[in-house]
């Protein structure tokens, strides 16, 4: 492969590694490039340099008979990702290269152990989360580098990325999230504590915070460690989704919202979507058939009065209300006027 | 066993050499009711998370997809000669000489990538011939690494023929210190050749070999082991591959017959399709080298090959397979003039006697020579070559995912296993007949035609339902014991009168050769029997 004059010159361990197979490599990168025309040598190099060199140097620290293995897989990876434009100049999910380039030497012990399955999923995630409106890359990344430290092993580590993926944000992954969270309160208490950001708790008031966030989706964890805002009178909103596709948003027109399945249910006319909403954010899914029929919620009262449980409220901007439907602890809410659902919950 | 696969060219997305030929993933869609399953969060632009490992894919699945991915991107060779057809196919001629050009309805191969690999599932020896740069190397290459060996150690470990080579340079040397020190011959270490002990050998020009050293490679080819100063080293089971550049055994040296005889399938170099020079030219530009791109999944350990021969040995053939298979091995060791006693009469004892075969065969008279398949070759095949027949049928049959051998099976294997075996009289009166002047030329077709022609006269006697010989065959296969004295009588008179109808002006040809012997064998065997009953 050529070098651009101004690139860095590669150096270390891996421009050993590149050495010592370098017929191999070679071949690898001929290979990739036949069938993928986006990949080119200055830009592979740029990767090399700038995203592989500190996770194979980062590797070799914490072991070096595992190095040669780490950059094999790393290698592969990274030319599958750049034929893609996900790594390198063209990377069109600056999250992803940001994730190798911050994340990975950081996990190096956690990658060297399984290269491929590591580092591929969490290049996933980072896609699933950059594409994903709403979600925080950049929380999930700083969660799972604190956490690191803190898992006995590649799948702990996985794990615990699930966790911090719905806690950045992508809430329709709640349920098995909080499964997670019970089975890591029991093995690996500081783990799950340290997901939460909970100084100093343990496993039996994990099992108290983790009942509490299971019950009431609109509660953080302190709330539920402290026992404050788990029911109120108020009714509130607690969040808004969506908007017209033209700004950026889901909906060509105006959303209708109903409860079904145990789930929202959200249509525009021309799609559906499933909404899964909590106090870490919320998400639109594709949904994969069906039509969302507007129902009007029984506890509606005239001139925007709204009621779910315990709590109520007057909502002038729900005067109109183009459908609405709860599943219990939220209300969901939308107007013939706006592409914005509005989510209502009795929160302290 | 698994079915057969539809075949493959399209690979999916990124590392195509490494991608073996797979189904397409479905998209996933959300179903109502349904919670989301966190483990979507790592599915994703990278698949195949976990290492490529052997996640216990049946052994003959793995090597069709090692033939589909040499024929996708190793070797250039887009020949279908193996013709499978599943109903109708199309054929156009083109010429005067009417050459035919058929599109087959089913799933064919290409001789000189199959058959290669199926000696590599067989572990048997495979004579790669054709002029010089046409792959025969390149090929064996692949089978090493497809064997579990590094680039580097297949061609290291290659034996090249060439004019100057010794025993030693083949097989190894004793230590020079041991031997100056030694009092007896035990005390002698050897340095064995590394290629003694791998699974897959290669022989790369064998016939450049000297005649000396051939025969040491006889050794270690037929009986698996080393000898130098009395020490041995037993070789490991192996799949050979030998290269030749001219098939009749000529080059630098003439190949001993022993050692040609050894071989148990040739396989032609077909050459380049000059319709496929951007591939070539691709190649040259960006230095790719198929053998670095090996994918993992398509290499076999050792544990694995060795499982995958039991399990093409498992494969059945039917009976009627076997009687056909039975019927063309039957026609061509016969020779009537050859000698007076019957079991005599072959062609072996007329190339023993030293004289000119034709003047021999000439005295042969009032058969067809035209209709009789044994007057157009030299000799016939022996145990040996039958039973690679019955082998590389089972492993074609194998390789096509099938439990049982079909007929089609053993006539794509046949003529690449006797090849070399079944010499033609090129002065037989069928090459004389129109149209037939090609098959001088042309063994594999003139031994394909042999085999069709055979099936037909099996078909026109009616052999499936009238086979007295195996009837009674099936018969003595039950066993004597228990037997009743008059039950043997009858038997015996069955056979006598069988042979006495037989006698009455038919003509002897190889197959009735073949029953009669036969007859012979169970008269032998039910008289032995009286003989023991009357004793006893």
């Amino acid at each position: 492969m050529a070098h651009a004059g101004t690139q860095p010159r590669i150096g270390g361990v891996l421009a050993e590694l590149l050495r010592d197979g370098r017929d191999r490599y070679n071949a690898r990168f001929i290979e990739a490039r036949r069938y993928k025309s986006k990949i080119d040598a200055a830009g592979f190099s740029d990767v090399l340099t700038t995203t592989i060199a500190p996770i194979v140097e980062a590797v070799n620290k914490v072991d070096s008979s595992k190095t040669a293995g780490c950059f094999d897989a790393l290698y592969d990876l990274s030319l599958e990702l750049l034929g893609q434009e996900l790594l390198g100049p063209r990377a069109r999910c600056a999250e992803l290269e940001l994730g190798w380039q911050s994340l990975f030497p950081v996990l190096a012990p956690w990658i060297a152990a399984e290269p491929r399955k590591v580092a591929g999923s969490l290049s996933n995630a980072l896609y699933n989360l950059a594409q994903t409106p709403g979600a925080r890359a950049d929380a999930w990344m700083n969660s799972l580098a604190r956490m690191g430290k803190k898992v006995t092993d590649a799948d702990g580590l996985l794990r615990a990325g699930e966790v911090a993926a719905w806690l950045a944000g992508m809430a329709h992954f709640r349920n098995d999230a909080l499964k997670t969270l019970e089975q890591f309160s029991a093995a690996n208490a500081e783990l799950a504590c340290g997901l939460l950001e909970l100084p100093g708790a343990d496993s039996s008031s994990l099992t108290r915070v983790l009942g509490r966030m299971r019950e009431n989706p609109w509660i953080t964890p302190l709330q539920a460690r402290d026992g404050s805002g788990l029911s109120s009178s108020k009714l509130k909103i607690v969040k808004r989704i969506g908007a017209f596709k033209g700004f950026g948003g889901a909906f060509l027109a105006p959303p209708c919202v109903s409860h079904e399945h145990g789930q929202f249910v959200v249509g525009d006319g021309y799609d559906t979507w499933v909404l899964s909403a909590d106090v870490f954010g919320a998400t639109l899914l594709k949904y994969a058939a069906g039509k969302c029929i507007p129902r009007r919620h029984a506890t509606h009262g005239a001139g925007g009065n709204l009621r779910l449980n315990t709590g109520s409220g007057t909502f002038p901007e729900f005067k109109s209300v183009l459908s609405a439907a709860d599943d219990g602890q939220t209300l969901a809410v939308t107007v013939a006027t706006s592409h914005t659902i509005c989510l209502l919950a009795a929160a302290g | 066993m698994t079915k057969r696969l539809p075949e493959t060219n399209a690979m999916s997305n990124t590392r195509n050499y490494q991608r073996v030929s797979q189904a397409p993933t479905n998209p996933r869609t959300t179903q109502p009711g349904r919670a989301f399953d966190v483990a979507d969060l790592y599915r994703g632009p990278v698949s195949e998370l976990e290492p490529a490992q052997d996640t216990g894919l049946p052994l003959d699945e793995k090597l069709r997809q090692a033939y589909f991915w040499i024929i996708n991107h190793a070797i250039i060779s887009p020949h279908y000669d193996i013709e499978y057809h599943e109903g109708p196919s199309q054929s156009f001629t083109f010429g005067d000489l009417k050459s035919k050009v058929t599109l087959p309805s089913g799933q064919s191969y290409s001789s000189f990538v199959l058959m290669p690999l199926l000696n590599f599932a067989v572990r048997k020896r495979c004579l790669l011939v054709g002029g010089p740069g046409r792959g025969k190397t390149a090929s064996s290459i692949l089978m090493g690494i497809l064997g579990g060996y590094t680039v580097k150690e297949v061609k290291r470990a290659m034996q090249h023929g060439q004019p100057q080579m010794t025993i030693s340079d083949l097989l190894g040397n004793p230590l020079p210190a041991d031997l100056i020190a030694a009092q007896k011959m035990e005390d002698i270490r050897i340095s064995w050749r590394k290629w003694l002990g791998m699974r897959i050998k290669i022989i790369d020009e064998y016939n450049r070999i000297p005649t000396r050293t051939q025969s040491a490679l006889l050794t270690v080819m037929g009986d698996n082991y080393a000898e130098i100063l009395n020490h041995i080293f037993e070789c490991p089971e192996a799949a050979w591959f030998l290269t030749a550049n001219d098939d009749g055994g000529g080059g630098t040296y003439q190949v001993i017959e022993a050692l040609r005889d050894r071989i148990d399938i040739v396989v032609k170099a077909l050459p380049f399709n000059s319709r496929f020079l951007k591939e070539l030219l691709n190649r040259i530009e960006e230095g790719a080298k198929p053998e670095e791109m090996v994918p993992p999944q398509i290499i076999f350990t050792e544990a694995e090959i060795a499982r995958m021969s039991q399990e093409v040995l498992g494969v059945q053939i039917p009976d009627a397979v076997r009687r056909r298979v039975e019927f063309f091995a039957s026609q061509f060791e016969f020779c009537e003039p050859a000698a007076e006693q019957i079991e005599y009469k072959t062609k072996d004892t007329a190339k023993l006697s030293g004289l000119d075969f034709n003047q021999v065969t000439a005295n042969d008279t009032g058969k067809d020579r035209l209709k009789d398949l044994g007057a157009q070759t030299k000799n016939g095949f022996s145990v040996r070559a039958l039973m690679t027949v019955l082998t590389f049928s089972k492993a074609l049959a194998y390789f096509r995912g099938n439990p049982n051998v079909e007929l089609e099976d053993v006539r794509h294997v046949i003529p690449f296993v006797l090849h070399d075996k079944l010499q033609a009289d090129p002065n037989a009166p069928f090459f004389e007949a129109a149209g037939n002047g090609i098959y001088r030329v042309d063994r594999v077709g003139w031994i394909r035609k042999l085999f069709d022609l055979s099936c037909a006269e099996f078909d026109r006697l009616d052999l499936d339902r009238t086979d007295p010989v195996g009837q009674l065959g099936e018969e003595f296969a039950e066993g004597l014991d228990g037997l009743k004295e008059s039950e043997a009588r009858a038997r015996l008179v069955k056979i006598e009168r069988i042979l006495s109808e037989w006698s009455k002006g038919r003509k002897l040809y190889g197959n009735l050769y073949d029953d009669v012997l036969k007859l012979k064998y169970l008269h032998q065997r039910y008289t032995n029997y009286l003989r023991w009953l009357k004793y006893k």
